[in-house]
């Protein structure tokens, strides 16, 4: 097998890496070479290569011991104490319930509270208020990373210590800060609220504002803040369009105030495909849809779909295709949701056709084609995807799928004849 | 000391192994100018875009030193340079793994610009390939990596890994066939390499 004569993916990666990874050094050859002396200078420099031997067993043997020795686990665990654990995770507290995490951090949930712990990582969980109130807790480390939902509020939380209160019923929000500083967003403070050690929050929506008593308000630390946020001993904002905070709105959405884009593109491009992703949860993924511009939803379609959010990924492909019908991001849509229904089982034979009928000679045409054909050869067999496969070669005869089109074609004939 | 050294760089590598085995004072110079590149490539091309390979090459060249003793036939000292890169190689995948799993290591999310061009596609689809790459085992990895990106032949592949021919074809057949199986299921290869496809199609046009 020579990869010059192969013309497949695999082979292109491979040409990628002999262009791209070479022996040159950032190094002068004298200054390598001076470096290599040095740690030969030095006593046993030489014989501390017995791991490339035997040495590796012992190295092995001395890292599994680190890792038993090691504070376990790398994810947090907690454990509820004196509460009721439902099937479904949900704690429903009863005197004295306490959710101890394994980093110290804790909460202390008033009778009757329900809540629940959600997405563990080694640096933080979401807990989750349904109703009810807590005392939270959260132990300062660096990278800690907490959120606590509380109804459609959320409190980003490093290291801090509150109390927090949602009542599903009059869907009111409360939350005193005892030390630390968390920001909260949520309706009425999409742009975030931070807080500092002595505030206190209260309102929601029922009540059309949230005030924030006690000290001034902490500086923003988002790019976008929001424009109710003087310094002030009492902050009150009002469900009005005049005193709503504003998003970091889409810069194509007509009738809204242009803020600077969040540079989406850029992001995937960078490959902080889950920041982006983060970044239109926040801002409300319902929201971004509708009013998203086409550049941005095709940042967003990318994102989730290189971080495997299939769900999101369609969504977001389908709104590009409604509201921006014949642009070239649209046509493409139609291929990625063929992509998408392919890896779901769902077939994709439709999406391709779609997609080929749009852009002929699109950049994924060649892939809709052979995928198209693949598909068709799977589900209906070689007779059936023996003319996709002819067209195939005629237009891409050293295309990925040559191969595969060929032998197809092959075995269609001499089950069939000429 | 120049009359030697440059009569040594000049050598075959028969010689320099000779003189190496010797102790003779210039031969470690001689061989890293001669095989740093080498080495350095392997390395690179073996680990990815995202390891900083200059430590590596160094425990290389102090292991060659130490062992170089015990090469039987000093015609194959590129050959026994090659092997000594592979076996580090291996041992530095090895590593990292375990370092990931015991939760130690950092380094990859940390993408190494230096090696690699402003294309940030082209950045990208290297560190894709090269998470394909660390999904199969070591030794298919390296066979993989000499025999397609190195461009060796089975036997000097077979010599690298200490194998059968058999088993080196064996080794880069299945290394091939799992990273194309990964590449073609991930997102960001089929659309980079899809996107080349169609600007190598315009090209001629």
């Amino acid at each position: 097998m020579n990869v010059e004569e192969v013309d497949q993916p695999t082979a292109e990666l491979i040409r990628l890496a002999r262009r791209e990874l070479h022996g040159d050094s950032p190094l002068s050859d004298d200054a390598g070479f001076a470096r290599l002396e040095a740690r030969m200078a030095k006593p046993n420099g030489a014989s501390s290569k017995w791991w490339l031997g035997g040495g590796v067993v012992v190295l092995g043997a001395a890292l599994a011991v680190a890792l038993l020795l090691q504070p376990q686990p790398r994810v947090l665990t907690f454990e509820v104490a004196s509460g009721v654990v439902g099937a479904s995770g949900r704690i429903v507290a009863t005197d004295g319930t306490r959710i101890r995490f394994s980093d110290g951090s804790a909460a202390s949930l008033a009778s009757g509270t329900e809540a629940s712990v959600e997405n563990l990582t080694e640096h933080g969980a979401d807990v989750v208020l349904a109703r009810g109130s807590m005392h939270v807790h959260i132990s300062k480390k660096p990278q800690a990373s907490w959120k606590v939902a509380a109804g459609p509020y959320t409190v980003r939380v490093t290291g801090t210590s509150f109390n927090v209160t949602w009542s599903k019923q009059t869907q009111s929000f409360d939350l005193r800060m005892e030390t630390g500083s968390v920001i909260v967003t949520g309706p009425l403070a999409q742009s975030g609220i931070p807080l500092r050690a002595g505030q206190h929050m209260f309102g929601g929506v029922t009540e059309g504002r949230l005030t924030v008593e006690g000290g001034e308000t902490a500086s923003v630390s988002s790019p976008s803040p929001a424009p109710a946020q003087e310094p002030s001993s009492e902050l009150e904002m009002r469900e009005s369009p005049t005193s709503l905070p504003s998003l970091p709105l889409p810069s194509g959405a007509a009738g809204h105030s242009s803020r600077e884009a969040p540079g989406w593109s850029r992001q995937v491009a960078e490959g902080h495909f889950n920041a982006v992703l983060e970044q239109a949860e926040q801002r409300g993924l319902d929201r971004t849809l509708k009013g998203g511009s086409l550049e941005e939803l095709a940042a967003l379609a990318d994102a989730a779909r290189y971080a495997g959010r299939s769900a999101i990924a369609k969504r977001v492909l389908l709104a590009e295709r409604q509201r921006f019908a014949g642009s070239s991001a649209a046509r493409d849509a139609a291929f990625f949701l063929g992509r998408i229904a392919e890896d779901s089982g769902g077939g994709g034979i439709d999406w391709y056709e779609r997609y080929l009928s749009e852009s002929p000679r699109g950049a994924y045409a060649s892939q809709a084609f052979g995928r198209k054909m693949m598909l068709l050869y799977k589900q209906r067999g070689a007779a059936a995807a023996k003319p996709v496969a002819d067209e195939y070669l005629s237009r891409y005869p050293n295309g990925p799928y040559a191969a595969a089109a060929r032998k197809l074609a092959q075995e269609s004939t001499a089950v069939h004849g000429p | 000391m120049a009359g030697p050294r440059v009569a040594l760089a000049d050598a075959d590598d028969a010689t320099l192994a000779r003189a190496l085995i010797e102790k003779n004072a210039t031969a470690p110079r001689v061989a890293w100018t001669r095989f740093a590149p080498l080495v350095r490539r392997i390395l690179r091309r073996s680990l990815g875009p995202q390891h900083d390979v200059e430590d590596i090459v160094q425990d290389v060249f102090l292991c060659l030193f130490q062992r170089v003793h015990t090469l039987r036939d000093p015609v194959a000292l590129k050959a026994f340079v090659i092997a000594i890169t592979i076996r580090t190689v291996r041992y530095e995948i090895r590593r990292a793994r375990v370092r990931r799993w015991v939760g130690l290591s950092r380094t990859a999310e940390l993408p190494d610009l230096r090696v690699v061009n402003a294309d940030t596609s082209a950045r990208h689809a290297l560190i894709h390939f090269y998470r394909a790459l660390d999904r199969i085992n070591e030794r298919d990895r390296a066979a993989f990596v000499l025999r397609f990106v190195e461009g060796m032949e089975a036997a000097e592949v077979a010599a690298a890994l200490d194998v059968s021919v058999p088993t080196a074809r064996r080794c880069f057949t299945r290394a091939w066939e799992r990273v194309t199986f990964f590449a073609q299921r991930d997102p960001f290869l089929v659309d980079y390499l899809s996107k080349l496809e169609v600007t190598s199609l315009e090209e001629p046009q």
